[in-house]
């Protein structure tokens, strides 16, 4: 039966408030038909209280992606009183406003509200959520969360849906609406189980993942499109599940009513599962909500409708049977299980004792497999090898099947950590499943506690939340099947709010809060009533005591046989007794001390004692129980049968027991004086008359007579009283016999009950066996068609080379017959010629490496052999596969294939032109040899390349790819395309290019056929040919005298001007015949020079003299140069020889005069040289000679200024300031004239500037550069420059000063100094004679100009070519003062560092100086 | 106390004397200044030669301020000799000329000058100079007899070129 069944009312009558999820735990005795009320109490007080909430159903309708037009469509179809509220939790844009309200009020009269606090639901109104919160309920009043700005997982719907769910329980609707993901399904199955009812929509949702989650999870009721769930929840609107009306509780579903007990009667006959004594309450609830949704608003009408649909009857059972689990609920007990449970279970165990767990109402398997978990987690712990069984038990066939096949969803298994995941689960498409280590731990079964009979033997018993739902009448008969079916010492584990009530005598507490009990153990007293109706004779107590051992077995030892007479006949009565005075055993006739007192059967002594025993048992245990030592009473007296009687008593406190017993002893010998009443004979009558004689002696007679009859009589009653005493003692021999067998019938008993569990375990095996075998057959099947399906010859070897398998198509191949299975595969003759087959397939198994092997068989067909290992699913190697393939078409096609290649390939070499196949990308997909050597590539480099990029890109010409386009897309042929160009190694060539595609069938081309013919010497040969004619016709024409030579030095040449000049004819100079025409001093340096030219050692340009024919000789300028082919080889010499007499005259008188002028210049010079030293010595002396006389006029009149002070006339002080501003000036004009002779003569070693750091140098060190003075801005980045710093420093000083000095009085000079990179000093553009510097050498080098710009008075452009003069002033100074040499000094400067300077002005607009100096090279 | 060594001053320009002593004055330096008029004569005083034979007369100086420019035997060539007299080498040897030439301020340091001072114009300027080598030259504890690393120690020899 499953536990885990709906819960019960959410609401209690004794408060109206909605309870805790589970039910309260109740004790067994207010379980009591009051349920039966409690419903429709609970109902009344709901409605009849002013103080409760409203109660009208509420509709909460979950939505997402497209709900709001699902919902649009649901609210249109709805009519405006229906009497229900609607709650619409809509996933939101958490950080936008919502007009979801505003849309909802255009489709429905209805009132739409968004959802604010503490709001009160009403009757036919709309309420939606609002953005980013999140929603719950609670006594009809919505309550909103801030949400987090989350916009990942919702989970908004189930949040409200769980707590509506809470709140309303049977008055909760839940809909889900179009969605994605599975928000909405944890909530409609909370729905469900309060008994409340689920609509999704079908179909026609947009985004159908939603709704479909809550579907597959098995939760929903109805799956509509909008406009039904609008029909119907109208329909339902009125419907007493929801409404109950007042003034009607439910009667006809009370317990009593007939046509309540008729529906569990249908169950009954339906499921087998008798439900009567199962609370009513939730029955009652899942009853109603079944009627609401069949729309039957009375039970009776229900009824006739169970009975026309017995797939309602299912459905209602299914309804009861709501399974509600989870993976390690009440994580604490799991946790009690690890640390206090297993270890118990496990300690002092071998691995062949497994622990055994059972499970009831284990619904679908997520509480065994947590407790498997547990226990695996355990046992890694604590490293024990303690193997576990777990049985799962429950009602339900259906959820069974679920649990067998341990295939969880994502949201069944959501709690479970992500370790667990790993460890335990295999991710499967549609979920987790267990892995196989779990499965194979648990044992599925269908099992009813209540009718079937228990598990036995068991260490741990899981029992929870299945007792909530049970009558306390089954409660009280469970749990001694509980304490059966437990091992000595194993574990109970209950519901959280679930007890054992009275039965703490079987069960002592471990835990408290996990309800995690132990078995006591068995005092003999447990009533265990065994299920399946079994006949109970009720043992008496003494048989009863037998223990339950399982050990007990019916083998009766004779000495114990023996041991039990002795104590029959000659033991003393006596009792065992317990501390409590129970009677636990009575031994031998104890009648005459104890009897049972009448009314209820009690095993009490001290109501058994007969009177006046009492008083001194009782003192005697008590001294017994004191000492611990047995205790002895000589005499007691009692009162037996009105008799006072006497006894002796002794009672012995046993030892070595887990509880203390005593036995309690009656010694009859101490009662036997006064007890016994001997018979007395009858004392002699008195002598008798003699009348009397006759009579006396007729009365001897008679007397003799009966003394003989008496003696006589007395040898029968004698006789008698031992035969009786035989009778008597077989008589005991046979009662004890009897309690014997009555002891023996009892083991059986036991072993029966014993087997019976066994047997209950073994069916459940065996149904475990039998899915395995359904499974294993199917498989089989499937393995089978897949065999014979493949048309391969497959042969499947075992790990001792033994045929396990085969294919039909095997048997001809192989040569196999059926009975082959099981035979190795050695024995067995192929039809092919394998010698190390037996090799092959053990090193396949060796080497865990499959093989392949093509071989003929003994016809000649091809085939290939593939040999693999053999692997089991724990990839465990056990044996081979042998896989036969026929390719024997395949292998002909490929020889003719081949042959045709070999064919084609054999053409292709021996043509001697170079060929080539392109692909359609016209890659070298081959090249024949000839291709090879002519290009002298080789084939690594060519193949697969573009043709365009091998060898240098050598091909990669555009009008050989457009023609060979042509060919791949138009089919087109090309021929004798003329390719002429410099070829990477092999020179100057011009080749022909014809080009084919290479049909396809069917298909436009994809190669093509590329053939090259090196035409480069017939091409060359005709050059030549026009070239010699070409040749000979110039030489012919030239005025000099012309020649070639062959690489010897021998001439083969000569023009027709050699013979007439020398009158020699042409064959006599051929070879080396024209040297004699030489000058005989010219002709050994003539000689030396051409034999040097000819080994390229050096030019042959020389002058010679050759004999005219009239024997003059005349000067001639001789030149040859070599001809070279193609490849750079000089093949011949070509020379000319020009008649340079004239010239020769001419230019020996040149040389004459240039003497002359040279040794002029030369003294000039020297005589320039001296007068600029001087010059310069003299204008530095006197420069610095002309300051000592300037400071000295400076020195003084400042001096007479400073002292005279008062004493000067105002004149005279005027004087001496013009003297000293005199000196100044001069001083300065002679410091500037000193400076610039210096520009002209030190060296300047160029080097980078940092011209940024420079410039801030130069304005921090000077105030009249600073701030007010003046405002100079840096426009970074400065570009660095090459030049010399200290002249730099200078130049930028002067220009800086200059900007500063000649602005308009009362102006603060601004200026602004940045770089440019100026292109070059070609492009430098001009600005007048400034411009002066001539552009260097490496004019390519990249320049850098300095801008200075100003906001001055500026320059007149007629004066901007002078300013940069010596001593050029273009102000009096009287206006700027100033010595007219700061811009020459910098002119100098600039130009010494190479570079050029230069002005842009206009008069009153500022000027803009620039500077230009040569960049530093990256 | 004895009076302290005089000042050596080599300069054959007379106004620059007068200006030299008027700023000696105006600086309160304590030292006299001996004034030689040409390379020879600086020589011979420092040799104790002919009419300087009287040490008495003509102690050796603390400090000799040296013009380039010199009749008979020029400024360097007495600062070369200066520099090859062991007996001499604690003596400092300032640079005072009217030259700002580098060829001139780089000779004298090679040839072991203490400092360079180019002539200021400004007799003001060359009070500012003087009142410096009386901080710098002979006010700071005067070098002890025969050590004649007190300078290289205590003054970086280029201390005087910041003043030209």
């Amino acid at each position: 039966m499953s536990r885990k069944t709906a819960q019960p009312s959410a609401r209690t009558a004794e408060t109206g408030k909605p309870a805790s999820r589970r039910p309260r735990a109740r004790t067994p005795g207010s379980a009591t038909p009051a349920d039966g009320s409690a419903f429709a109490r609970g109902t009344q007080e709901k409605f009849g209280g002013p103080k409760t909430v409203p109660s009208f159903p509420i509709v909460g309708i979950g939505a997402s992606a497209g709900g709001l037009e699902a919902f649009s469509e649901l609210l249109n179809h709805l009519p405006t009183r229906t009497g229900m509220a609607y709650v619409l939790v809509q996933h939101l844009d958490p950080t936008h406003e919502s007009i979801l309200t505003e849309l909802l009020s255009k489709t429905t009269s209805m009132p739409v509200l968004e959802v604010r606090n503490n709001m009160s639901l009403k009757p036919d109104h709309v309420y939606v959520i609002p953005p980013n919160t999140k929603m719950t309920i609670g006594r009809g009043v919505l309550r909103l969360v801030k949400g987090r700005r989350e916009v990942g997982v919702q989970h908004s719907i189930d949040h409200f849906l769980e707590s509506l769910a809470r709140d309303r329980g049977p008055q909760a609707i839940g809909v889900i609406l179009s969605g994605s993901a599975s928000d909405g399904t944890l909530g409609m199955e909370e729905i469900k189980s309060e008994g409340g009812i689920t609509f999704a929509q079908d179909d026609s949702a947009k985004y159908d993942s939603m709704p479909r989650s809550a579907i597959s999870s098995g939760c929903v009721d109805f799956v509509l499109p909008p406009s039904k769930i609008a029909y119907e929840l109208e329909k339902m609107a009125r419907h007493p599940h929801l409404v109950p009306p007042a003034d009607q509780p439910l009667e006809e579903l009370s317990r009593d009513s007939s046509d309540y007990r008729k529906v569990l009667q249908l169950l009954r006959m339906r499921s087998g599962v008798d439900f009567s004594l199962y609370k009513p309450a939730t029955l009652q609830r899942r009853i109603t909500r079944r009627m609401a949704l069949s729309k039957t608003p009375r039970l009776p009408t229900y009824l006739k409708y169970l009975r026309a649909h017995p797939v309602e009857v299912d459905a209602l059972y299914h309804d009861v049977l709501i399974n509600v689990t989870g993976f390690f609920r009440n994580p604490e007990a799991f946790e009690l299980l690890k640390r206090r449970v297993f270890p118990t279970l496990t300690r002092n165990r071998t691995p062949d004792q497994p622990a055994r767990v059972w499970v009831l109402g284990c619904s679908t398997g997520q509480e065994v497999y947590s407790m498997a978990m547990t226990f695996l987690e355990f046992a890694a712990q604590a490293a024990t090898q303690v193997p576990v069984q777990i049985f799962g038990t429950d009602i339900n066939e259906a959820v069974l099947d679920k649990a067998r096949t341990g295939l969880f969803s994502k949201t069944e298994v959501r709690d479970l950590s992500a370790e667990r995941l790993r460890r335990f689960f295999v991710q499967e498409e549609g979920g987790y499943r267990i892995c196989k280590l779990i499965r194979e731990l648990c044992v599925f079964a269908r099992h009813d506690v209540l009718s079937d009979p228990p598990f036995s033997r068991m260490d741990l018993l899981s029992c929870r939340n299945l007792m909530i739902y049970l009558q306390a009448i089954l409660q009280k008969r469970l749990l001694p099947i509980f304490h059966y079916a437990l091992r000595p010492g194993g574990f109970l584990l209950l519901g959280t709010s679930e007890t054992i009530g009275e039965f703490s005598g079987l069960f002592s507490v471990e835990d408290k809060t996990c309800k995690l009990f132990s078995k006591k153990p068995s005092s003999g007293r447990t009533e265990v009533e065994l299920p399946k109706g079994r006949v109970q004779n009720k043992p008496t107590g003494a048989q009863r005591n037998r223990p339950l051992a399982s050990g007990m077995t019916g083998e009766v030892e004779a000495q114990k046989e023996a041991d039990r007479m002795l104590l029959a006949k000659y033991a003393p009565a006596g009792v065992l007794v317990n501390e409590a005075l129970e009677v636990l055993q009575f031994r031998g006739q104890t009648g005459l001390y104890l009897e049972h007192p009448p009314g209820r059967v009690s095993y009490s002594l001290p109501k058994m004692l007969r009177e006046g025993l009492l008083l001194p048992v009782r003192a005697a245990i008590q001294k017994a129980r004191r000492t611990a030592e047995p205790v002895r009473v000589e005499s007691v007296e009692f009162v037996f049968d009105s008799q006072t009687r006497r006894t002796g008593l002794e009672v012995v406190p046993l030892r070595n027991l887990k509880e203390r017993w005593f036995l309690l002893l009656f010694d009859p010998v101490a009662a036997r004086g006064p007890a016994r009443h001997k018979p007395e004979r009858p004392a002699a009558p008195p002598p008798l008359p003699p009348d009397l004689q006759e009579a006396q002696r007729e009365n001897a007679r008679l007397r003799n007579e009966l003394a003989a009859t008496r003696e006589y009589l007395q040898s029968i009653t004698e006789q008698y009283e031992a035969a009786n005493e035989e009778l008597q003692a077989a008589n005991e021999e046979g009662q004890s016999t009897n309690e014997e067998l009555q002891s023996i019938n009892e083991e059986l008993e036991t072993t029966k009950e014993e087997l019976q569990s066994t047997n209950e375990e073994l069916t459940t095996v065996n149904e475990e066996m039998g899915n395995r075998n359904l499974e294993l057959h199917r498989m089989n099947s499937d393995l089978n068609n897949v065999l014979s399906g493949v048309q391969m010859c497959i042969v499947v070897l075992g790990g001792d080379l033994c045929i396990r398998r085969f294919t039909p198509l095997a048997e001809r191949a192989l040569n196999l017959v059926p009975s082959d299975v099981g035979r190795p595969i050695t024995n067995i003759r192929p039809n092919f010629d394998f010698p190390d087959l037996e090799k092959a397939l053990l090193e396949v198994i060796n080497t865990v490496r499959p093989q392949e092997e093509e071989l003929q068989d003994k016809d000649g067909r091809w085939f290939s052999l593939r040999i693999l290992p053999y692997k089991t699913l724990e990839n465990k190697i056990d044996g081979a596969v042998l896989v036969l393939v026929d390719i024997d078409a395949v292998k002909r096609s490929e020889q003719r294939v081949q042959a045709a290649l070999d064919y084609a390939e054999g053409m292709i070499e021996t043509v001697r032109e170079p060929l080539v196949v392109l692909d359609a990308s016209l890659r070298i997909e081959r090249a024949n040899r000839s291709f090879y050597q002519v290009f002298r590539v080789s084939p690594a480099e060519t193949r697969g390349q573009l043709l365009a990029r091998i060898a240098g890109g050598q091909w990669n010409l555009p009008a050989l790819s457009a023609q060979l386009r042509d060919v791949l897309t138009k089919s087109a042929v090309f021929n004798d395309f003329e390719v002429e160009r410099d070829f990477e190694r092999i020179g100057h060539r011009t080749m022909l290019l014809n080009g084919r595609p290479i049909p396809k069938e069917g298909a436009p081309p994809e190669r093509i056929l590329l053939a090259i013919e090196d035409v480069t010497e017939r091409k060359q040969l005709e050059v030549l040919r026009e070239s010699e004619q070409r040749f000979r016709t110039l030489a012919e024409s030239l005025p000099q005298l012309v020649w070639t030579s062959q690489l010897d030095g021998t001439c083969d040449y000569f023009n027709s001007k050699w013979a007439d000049y020398t009158g020699v004819p042409v064959a006599d100079l051929l070879g080396l015949g024209w040297r004699d025409t030489l000058h005989p001093e010219d002709r050994d340096r003539t000689h030396q020079l051409w034999c040097a030219a000819l080994r390229g050692e050096a030019p042959y340009d020389l002058d010679y003299r050759i004999r005219r024919a009239d024997g003059l000789y005349r000067w001639f300028k001789a030149r040859a140069t070599p001809l070279r082919d193609n490849a750079g080889q000089i093949f011949k010499w070509f020379g000319t020889c020009t008649d340079i007499e004239d010239q020769k005259e001419v230019q020996r008188r040149l040389q004459e005069s240039a003497q002359e002028l040279e040794s002029r210049v030369a003294e000039r010079t020297t005589q320039l040289r001296e007068m600029v030293g001087e010059l310069e010595a003299f204008s530095y002396s006197v420069s610095h000679d002309l300051r000592s006389p300037l400071r000295a006029m400076f020195g003084f009149a400042s001096l007479a200024l400073e002292q005279g002070g008062e004493q000067l006339t105002p004149r005279v002080k005027d004087y001496l300031q013009r003297i000293v501003r005199a000196a100044d000036r001069a001083d300065r004009l002679v410091r500037d004239v000193l400076t610039y002779s210096r520009v002209s003569r030190a060296n300047l070693h160029l080097e980078p500037i940092n011209l940024e750091k420079l410039l801030r140098d130069l304005i921090a060190q000077n105030a009249q550069f600073q701030s007010p003075q003046a405002e100079i801005e840096l426009r970074s980045p400065l570009l660095s420059v090459l030049g010399h710093g200290a002249s730099l420093a200078q130049c930028i000083t002067n220009l800086l000063s200059n900007s500063v000095k000649f602005v308009l009085p009362a102006t603060t000079p601004r200026i602004k100094i940045w770089t440019e990179e100026a292109p070059s000093m070609d492009l430098a553009p001009s600005s007048g004679p400034a411009q002066s510097s001539p552009p260097s050498l490496d004019s390519a080098r990249r320049l850098v100009r300095i801008w200075f710009e100003d906001n001055g008075i500026g320059i007149e452009p007629g004066n901007q070519g002078r300013i940069f003069g010596m001593f050029e002033r273009v102000h009096s100074a009287q206006e700027y003062e100033g010595t007219g040499i700061g811009l020459a000094i910098v002119r100098k400067n600039v130009e010494r560092m190479g570079g050029t300077v230069g002005v842009q002005s206009e008069p009153g607009n500022g000027s803009r100086f620039w500077i230009q100096l040569k960049a530093i090279e990256a | 106390m004895s009076t302290p060594k005089p000042v050596l001053q080599v300069e054959d320009e007379e106004h620059d004397v007068i200006f030299m002593q008027l700023a000696f004055e105006q600086a309160a330096v304590s030292h006299p200044l001996a004034v030689v008029s040409d390379g020879q004569e600086a020589i011979a005083y420092l040799q104790g030669e002919g009419k300087f034979s009287n040490r008495q007369a003509y102690p050796l100086p603390a400090l000799v301020l040296l013009d380039l420019k010199l009749p008979r035997v020029p400024g360097l060539e007495v600062l070369q000799w200066i520099r090859a007299q062991p007996a001499l080498g604690s003596v400092p040897v300032l640079i005072i000329s009217s030259s700002d030439q580098d060829a001139d301020v780089e000779a004298a340091y090679r040839l072991g000058a203490d400092a360079y001072i180019v002539k200021p114009a400004a007799p003001a300027e060359l009070l500012r100079i003087v009142r410096r080598i009386k901080k710098y030259w002979l006010e700071m504890a005067g070098p002890p007899p025969g050590c004649a690393d007190w300078l290289s120690i205590t003054v970086p020899r280029r201390a005087g070129a910041g003043v030209t």
